[in-house]
């Protein structure tokens, strides 16, 4: 099955997922938001996402015998129409993130590397080589990430191990400042760009399970919620009042690199191998909102579903309509309370959910 | 698939690789004059900028060995530098630019927030580059460099970043200066540069001038204007309370010989004492100043035979004191915040204004200097 991915596999695909992008516009949106308590922001927000990642990964488990797939629990559970909608809310989340994410890279292209082209252009080799993983099957983007791991990992390292020596942590005392309250509810108002775990929505029927479900992929959690805290909380204590108006992170925290004074800008280099990653969330992201489509239209082609797949490829050119600010301060801003339905009510029920499925499924059966 | 066919995918796919390819709109590195340092100096209308630049694929010109300085104006930084491309005919790249000197009549006399403004947000220019000042004009200076026998923007930058806290004297980048004249109290410091001529002593070139940079001073800012410059002694007397920052010489005649004592390592706490002000306690480690090497000292360090009598050692104190009470005093009197002082209190108490409006006069200072040999 070419969709399957054993459980190791994801747990890297999910590291990569939890640190890709959140080093783009996020850092400086939060500093604006609550200045230097953002890592505090940032903090609660992985702290709900663990609530959610582990209810998941109990349906994960419930469904190792069964294998049923997002659209089957749901359409058992909660009824076909149910069912469709919260298809269509996924896809709206989908096709916003890949747009929000590829707009930063894009931006980071334009002016970090002095890359102009236009929007089409750069979208349509990256939906492309999307398109032809997706063809391939989940299993192939889990084995490329497999094999970029190692090289994202390194880059992270070095972008980060000069800043660390320059930052002084003094500078995000005192805790809490900002205030508790409004903390709390900025880590809910940018819970946009979190719970990572909503792709293994659309694996769930792939999942090989060996031994253990919640070690390996608590670990990955850990530890992509502790660089996405650490590098909050680098990034304000260095750029204080500036940091609003960095919007693009992770190339202004490489220029600390000793190395880029003396031997030129290595941190371009690392900047581009972790920019790896932002791709592989834009591939995995694409894969779910096709797949999305595929549910709420229905399959209508054996190899591949090229009405999903052109349906998404048209929702890539949202950004020549609508700017990111723009969809930031509309759409997003508003959008983050019906996504709570499937960002964090979902995962809650759906061990629940998975259970009644296969009770409807075994009754189905006698 | 037939042959036809896969023939006409891969003639497709090549065909779609190359429009891609080509509607990517990159700048040659042939194409750039890449910026090693800028001056600004003020001019009737706007500014004088003077750039270090080498510029890949200009005949003779080998990368990284010889550079050009060209200078242009503009009535504001962003002008200038699209007129370098006038004078080159290359694109400005400030990818590599390592230094930014500020020429004396333009620090002393004009508000340059727009300019700090304007680098501190540039994409490319590094907010790790150093920022100092210069004695005259930054145009002379960068017209040094065959005096100095190297680049210019590269000597500045390794004095500054390599060797500048290991004589005693702190330094500054781009990003810790924006921020100072943003944040608190609104003052911060950048180095000062000058270029003294030294004897030539080559009889093949006995007309060619030679000299070295100097950088035992510092400018103070408030709100990008100027307030006043920190001669030798008050820079060494703020370095007392870096801990980073080493190697603060002292003479001493108390033995009756002249003696030479060398910092070595330093502990200093510098802590709100609860009541508005200050405890400073600095405890420095020296040994005499006889060796090339620094000397390794810590807690762990093998003892070495004492060789500093206490006379020397309480000396030495007593200068240490002297020289940080009048760094204390030059604080108050101009009222600026080098050490921090607003900020200390910020994490502690969470910003306010009128934290940041409190005069420096308010925050006294109980000072304590103890000296040791290492």
């Amino acid at each position: 099955m070419k969709n399957r991915v054993s459980i190791d596999q994801l747990a890297l695909m999910y590291l990569l997922l939890v640190t890709g992008g959140k080093f783009l516009t996020l850092p400086s949106l939060l500093a604006g938001d609550v200045g230097h308590d953002s890592w505090l922001s940032v903090l609660f927000s992985f702290v709900w996402d663990g609530v959610c990642l582990c209810f998941l990964l109990w349906a994960i488990k419930i469904n190792d015998k069964s294998k049923l797939d997002i659209a089957a629990i749901l359409d058992k559970s909660l009824s076909k129409p149910v069912s469709k909608a919260l298809m269509a809310l996924f896809f709206v989340i989908f096709v916003l993130r890949i747009n929000i994410l590829l707009s930063g890279c894009y931006k980071m292209f334009s002016v970090t590397f002095d890359v102009s082209t236009n929007w089409l252009v750069y979208v349509l080799p990256i939906a492309a080589l999307a398109f032809f993983a997706v063809s391939r099957g989940f299993n192939s983007i889990a084995r490329a990430s497999q094999i970029v791991f190692g090289l994202i990992v390194l880059a992270v390292i070095a972008l980060f191990v000069s800043p660390l020596a320059e930052v002084d942590f003094g500078e995000l005392l005192p805790i809490g400042e900002a205030g508790w309250g409004k903390i709390l509810l900025n880590s809910y108002t940018r819970s946009f760009w979190f719970s990572d775990y909503i792709f293994m929505y659309f694996v769930l029927d792939g999942i090989k399970i060996k031994k253990h479900v919640f070690a390996p992929m608590l670990v990955s959690f850990g530890v992509g919620a502790a660089l996405c805290i650490l590098l909050n909380g680098v990034f304000v204590a260095l750029f204080g009042y500036l940091a609003p108006d960095f919007d693009l992170a992770m190339s202004k925290i490489g220029v600390f690199s000793a190395a880029s004074t003396a031997n030129g800008r290595w941190d371009w280099l690392t900047l581009s191998v972790w920019l790896i990653s932002v791709f592989v969330k834009v591939i995995v992201f694409i894969f779910c909102a096709y797949k999305c489509v595929e549910k709420i239209v229905g399959a209508h082609f054996v190899k591949f579903n090229w009405i999903a797949a052109g349906v998404v490829l048209l929702t890539l050119s949202l950004p020549m309509f609508v700017s990111t600010r723009t969809l930031l301060d509309t759409v997003i801003k508003w959008g983050v309370i019906p996504f709570t339905l499937v960002q964090y009510l979902l995962p809650l029920l759906m061990p629940l959910l998975t259970k009644t499925a296969q009770r409807k499924t075994e009754v189905k059966s006698e | 698939m037939s042959n036809l066919k896969r023939l006409g995918v891969v003639l497709l796919v090549v065909a779609v690789a190359a429009a891609v390819a080509v509607s990517f709109k990159g700048s040659d590195v042939m194409d750039r004059a890449i910026i090693l340092g800028m001056g600004v100096d003020r001019a009737e209308e706007g500014i004088t900028l003077t750039c270090e630049i080498v510029s890949p694929g200009n005949g003779t010109e080998q990368v990284g060995t010889f550079s050009k300085i060209v200078t242009v104006t503009g009535r504001t930084i962003n002008i200038a530098i699209q007129n370098i491309a006038q004078v080159t005919g290359k694109e400005a790249s400030l990818g590599q630019c390592v230094v930014l000197v500020l020429g004396q009549d333009y620090y002393e006399n004009v508000d340059f927030s727009d300019l700090t403004d304007y680098f501190i947000n540039h994409h490319s220019f590094k907010e790790s580059a150093v920022v100092c000042c210069c004695e005259g004009k930054a145009e002379s200076l960068f017209n040094k460099g065959n005096a100095l026998a190297q680049s210019m923007s590269i000597a500045i930058s390794t004095a500054l970043l390599d060797q500048a806290e290991k004589i005693a004297v702190t330094n500054n980048s781009m990003l810790q200066y924006a921020r100072s004249q943003n944040e608190l109290s609104r003052t911060g410091f950048l180095n000062r540069v000058k270029f003294v001529p030294s004897q030539n002593t080559d009889g093949n070139l006995p007309d060619k001038e030679l000299g070295y940079i100097a950088y035992r001073e510092l400018c103070v800012f408030r709100d990008s204007n100027y307030v006043t410059t920190l001669d030798a002694e008050l820079t060494a007397g703020m370095s007392l309370f870096l801990p980073e920052v080493y190697g603060e010489t002292f003479v001493s005649y108390k033995d009756e010989v002249t003696r030479t004592v060398q910092v070595t390592n330093k502990d200093v706490k510098l802590n709100p004492d609860g009541k508005g002000g200050f405890d400073a306690q600095i405890n420095l480690t020296v040994r005499y100043g006889r060796t090339d090497s620094e000397e390794v000292s810590g807690p762990v360090t093998a003892k070495n035979d004492k060789e500093i009598s206490q006379k020397i050692l309480d000396d030495v104190a007593e200068q240490a004191r002297r020289i940080a009470e009048n760094y204390l005093a030059a604080q108050v009197k101009y009222n600026f915040d080098l050490l921090k002082f607003h900020e200390a209190y910020r994490r502690k108490q969470g910003s306010s204004d009128a934290l940041s409006q409190k005069p420096m006069s308010e925050f006294p200072v109980k000072l304590s200097v103890q000296v040791t040999e290492s």
